[in-house]
């Protein structure tokens, strides 16, 4: 797929140009801030965003201000940013617009070259990608009756990963077990939070928002 | 020769000054008096009656630094002395607090100290500043006053003398003896300054150690702010610290990693070109992130030093872009904090020289004679260094050298050499 990175440090944007391009996929353009990114993103069309979030000037949230700029022209535009740590306000105000096609990575999470391109696909798809070190900090910092309290040890693990992104194959697969007990947790953890009947993939969402402390209005 | 001189003195300024600040001696010891008088009665009552006095007597207080401020004001202006205002502590927290700066303050009681001399000092002053003056005047205008209101007198052999002095039996009452009297009144002018000054000797040695601030708190000042360069110069070296290590090692340390990943990968594809191309180009990575820590932790503290000033000077005087040699003179080794501050100053001069003095060669002398050390940097450059130029960063060097007691010194005339000297106390 075609992708345009946006990253300032050039020894980790021509790390990352490398990588894409081996296993398969095309850069359109690399740039180094956010102006850049939003020029580049017009004139490419690309599939998916890549970004870093701090860049210059300011080096505090110009990815994210880019980010939410971008999605406000088009909504569906896969956006994946990287961190150095977890910014978990940044991470809650881009969860705020809603969770497709959002990743936020921590950038030693591209040392692993298989999970890395799990989500960027994933993300490119429509789905979520949070690294579980967003998501336990989020957790942890939540101000909402936490969530993991009503739930059992299990439903907690399965809570984790579907918060993460992952669809229910991939959290069978990582706690290994079969899929259907993966969608028995799912549905008894959907009870526990008292979500209304409605598309399965809406309420996922409000679990993982709920879970996260970022729910809107509680 | 000396008569020339004698005018001089009597028509300069200095004197006119010293005598009007012996005139006020007395006016000023009066008022002085009248303070001390009522804040010495107000405490001593106020031992019986605290309740009701204690509010009072900072009053007073305040009072006696208010004229002892006069005092040194007026000594500032007419005696060229430079005596600055004392600082007065902040006040502590609470009563004893509140006590401490209004009642039990240094400043004040030793305000009052000097105004209770004030008194009999300007009479003094007064009596030794002012009245050989007119002593002299009168003497120089005998021959008028003779003329002009005689006195007849008849001594003891009936003879009638018109004089308007005598001395036992000596009549001053022909001009001859008149002018005399004129002479003598001349020499007694010529001496007056020096009676004047050396009446003021008193007050000159009182008045900073009374009325300045006291050795304490002006060492007290400088140690606040020595002690506020110190910090940020640490926060400074921290940030720095940070910056590097952030941006630099820690950035290519996960290029380093996605590398490694992406060989990981290619090794499953079995694309073993492409892996063994990924794997060089780590290694060479890896090598210059030891090289860019090693920079850094030198930067810290150098593995060098452990031996040894001279061995780490040499090692600085090696990789120095000027020619340089060094000789070291040390009968110990120092203690290893003013180590490292010789080692980081020697570093730093070297690089400023490199920079800025176009030299050829530099010469790095450590001496030390027990109490202090001294590093010494002569270059053969084109000179005109100086503490406050802009970018040379003798400025901070000199900051920090003086955070530790010690002194930088700057000798360069334009066209060189130069000489840059920085000593430092072994005990810090």
């Amino acid at each position: 797929m075609l992708v345009v990175i946006a990253e300032d440090t050039a020894i980790l944007r021509g790390g990352l140009i490398g990588l894409l391009e081996d296993e398969g996929h095309q850069v359109a353009a690399a740039v180094a801030d956010g102006e850049a990114l939003k020029l580049a993103v017009a004139e490419h069309r690309p599939d998916i965003v890549v970004a870093d979030i701090r860049m210059p000037p300011t080096h505090t949230d110009e990815g994210v201000r880019a980010a939410l700029e971008l999605r406000s022209r088009d909504p569906k535009l896969p956006v994946l940013l990287f961190s150095q740590y977890v910014e978990t306000q940044y991470a809650g105000r881009l969860l705020a617009g809603g969770s497709a096609g959002i990743g936020y990575l921590l950038k030693e999470r591209v040392l692993d070259v298989k999970d890395f391109v799990d989500a960027l696909e994933r993300v490119a798809a429509g789905g979520t990608a949070l690294d579980p070190e967003v998501v336990s900090q989020l957790v942890g910092a939540s101000r909402a009756t936490s969530v993991a309290d009503v739930l059992s040890p299990r439903e907690r693990e399965v809570m984790a990963l579907m918060a993460e992104g992952r669809s229910n194959s991939a959290i069978a697969e990582a706690l290994f077990v079969t899929e259907r007990a993966v969608e028995k947790h799912v549905a008894n953890i959907f009870t526990k939070l008292d979500l209304p009947v409605s598309a399965a993939d809406h309420r996922r969402v409000l679990a993982v928002l709920r879970y996260l402390g970022l729910e809107q209005g509680r | 020769m000396i008569a020339k001189r004698a005018l001089r003195e009597i028509i300069a300024a200095r004197t006119w000054r010293e005598v009007l600040y012996a005139l006020l001696g007395w006016p000023l010891g009066m008022l002085g008096f009248a303070a001390v008088a009522a804040t010495l009665l107000l405490t001593v009552a106020s031992i019986g009656t605290v309740v009701v006095l204690v509010p009072i007597l900072p009053l007073f207080l305040a009072l006696d630094r208010v004229v002892a401020g006069l005092c040194r004001r007026t000594a500032n202006r007419l005696l060229g002395l430079d005596v600055p205002k004392p600082t007065r502590q902040p006040r502590g927290p609470g009563l004893l607090g509140f006590l401490g700066r209004y009642v039990a303050d240094p400043v004040s009681w030793r305000s009052v100290a000097y105004l209770a001399l004030r008194l009999p000092l300007g009479l003094v002053q007064f009596g030794f500043g002012v009245l050989p003056w007119l002593y002299a005047l009168t003497f120089m205008g005998y021959p008028l006053i003779w003329k002009l209101t005689p006195g007849h007198v008849t001594d003891r052999y009936g003879v009638r003398h018109s004089s308007a002095l005598q001395l036992g039996s000596f009549y001053f009452d022909t001009w001859p003896r008149a002018m005399l009297a004129a002479a003598f009144g001349a020499l007694v002018l010529c001496a007056c300054p020096w009676i004047t000054r050396a009446s003021l000797l008193i007050d000159r040695w009182l008045l900073p150690r009374l009325l300045g601030p006291s050795a304490s708190s002006v060492r007290i000042r400088e140690l606040e702010e020595t002690r506020a360069n110190a910090i940020n110069e640490a926060a400074a070296t921290l940030r720095r610290i940070e910056r590097d290590l952030h941006d630099g090692v820690q950035a290519r340390l996960v290029a380093l990693g996605m590398q490694l990943g992406r060989a990981e990968s290619r090794l499953k594809a079995q694309e073993y070109d492409r892996v063994s191309e990924l794997v060089r180009t780590s290694r060479q990575d890896a090598k210059e992130i030891i090289g860019e820590l090693r920079e850094l932790v030198r930067g810290i503290h150098p593995p060098a030093l452990d031996s040894g000033l001279e061995p780490a000077l040499r090692t600085l005087a090696a990789r120095s872009p000027i020619p340089a040699s060094v000789r070291v003179e040390l009968p110990q080794r120092p203690p290893a904090s003013v180590e490292t501050m010789l080692y980081f100053s020697a570093a730093e001069l070297l690089t400023n020289a490199g920079k800025h003095s176009g030299a050829s060669t530099i010469a790095l002398t450590l001496l030390s004679d027990g109490e202090r050390t001294r590093l010494i940097a002569t270059d053969d450059g084109k000179g005109g260094a100086r503490l406050d130029g802009a970018g040379t960063g003798l400025r901070g060097l000199a900051e920090r050298v003086r955070t530790v007691d010690g002194h930088l010194d700057v000798d360069s005339p334009p066209g060189g050499p130069t000489t840059i000297t920085i000593e430092l106390p072994i005990r810090l």
